[in-house]
């Protein structure tokens, strides 16, 4: 795919974001899985960037770097209280 | 067996997801096409005619503003269900928050962990509301914004602060914000309808390009979502917290 429009640096990015939603999927403890999925989200938002989306990128890096992993983890919090008593 | 079967309904489902996605995909014009005359245009109408810097805030909240109303009463709705699903139920109480799990207290947070969150609380604020009130002028607008905003909130908590977290973002100015946001944004696109007789038209001087007054209703309409973005986000995330924190009782 290189030469055809698609940079280098897009390319390893590419790469990567490949590489952390493999460790989203195979994270197994949900509280982990969260911060695996938050990083996940912040590759995807460096992607948008290189490929000249600098507004997309800011509401990725935000909506799944800090309000969902948070959501997840306040409800993981939750369910695990009702667990343990 | 079940298994058997959970396995060819994914199969099935990949090929058919997978495979249309791969088959559309096809057709896509090349990374380094140029943009569609559709695009250009409303780069030049942002530019020329509504004294936008960035093209995208031109399109949220001028050019389609039909959509972005819908997107600000989504998440309003959003904020409500919540608040209304988490409600206290009959067998659920209120307790003072502590951090344990059953009888397991939790690990205490860091000191490092603390004194960075502290240290982040004001400047996340701080970039936050300068992403809301320059949405018009560069990368950013009333969404994102409203998001940061509220993390700040979250950094409080982090730094080891609910009760400060609590008592920074009252409910009742919470849904007071969210309800001026989301009903002054309907307000400044029904009031076009009486200035030139179309919903949502640019009715203010849109002034020079580049300068923080400018853009006409654009930068108006950006810090209003940025409200009801910052205090829906919030609601919600206090609803979440509260429901982990403080609330007991068995969840049916």
């Amino acid at each position: 795919m290189v030469g055809d429009g698609v940079t280098l640096l897009q390319s390893l990015i590419l790469i990567l974001v490949a590489a952390a939603g493999w460790a989203v999927v195979t994270t197994r403890n949900p509280a982990r899985q969260a911060m695996t999925y938050g990083f996940y989200g912040l590759t995807l938002a460096v992607l948008f960037l290189t490929f000249h989306a600098p507004g997309v990128a800011l509401s990725q890096a935000l909506v799944s770097g800090v309000a969902v992993p948070l959501l997840l983890l306040f409800a993981i919090g939750r369910v695990r209280k009702d667990d343990h008593g | 067996m079940a298994e058997r079967v959970r396995i060819a309904t994914f199969l099935v489902a990949l090929g058919v997801v997978g495979g249309g996605l791969g088959w559309a995909m096809l057709d896509l014009p090349p990374v380094d096409a140029t943009a569609a005359d559709y695009g250009l245009r409303m780069i030049d109408i942002a530019v020329e005619q509504r004294q936008t810097a960035n093209a995208v805030a031109a399109v949220l909240f001028d050019l389609r503003l039909m959509d972005t109303l819908g997107e600000v009463f989504a998440l309003f709705a959003g904020a409500v269900s919540v608040q209304m699903l988490l409600r206290e139920m009959e067998q659920e109480h209120t307790t003072t928050p502590d951090d344990r799990v059953g009888d397991r207290p939790v690990a205490a947070t860091s000191d490092a962990m603390r004194i960075a969150a502290a240290r982040l609380v004001a400047p996340a604020a701080l970039i936050g509301i300068a992403i809301i009130v320059r949405g018009h002028l560069s990368v950013g607008g009333g969404f994102q914004g409203g998001v940061l905003v509220a993390a700040a909130a979250v950094l409080v908590y982090v730094a080891g602060r609910y009760r400060q977290m609590t008592r920074l973002l009252p409910h009742q100015v919470l849904d007071a914000g969210e309800t001026v946001g989301a009903a002054g944004f309907a307000g400044v696109a029904l009031v076009g309808v009486v200035v030139t007789g179309a919903l949502g038209a640019n009715y203010l001087p849109t002034g020079a390009l580049g300068s923080l007054l400018s853009a006409g209703t654009i930068p108006v309409l950006s810090v209003l979502v940025g409200l009801e973005a910052t205090a829906a986000v919030a609601l919600i995330v206090a609803e979440y917290a509260r429901q982990a924190l403080q609330v007991e009782g068995d969840v049916e």
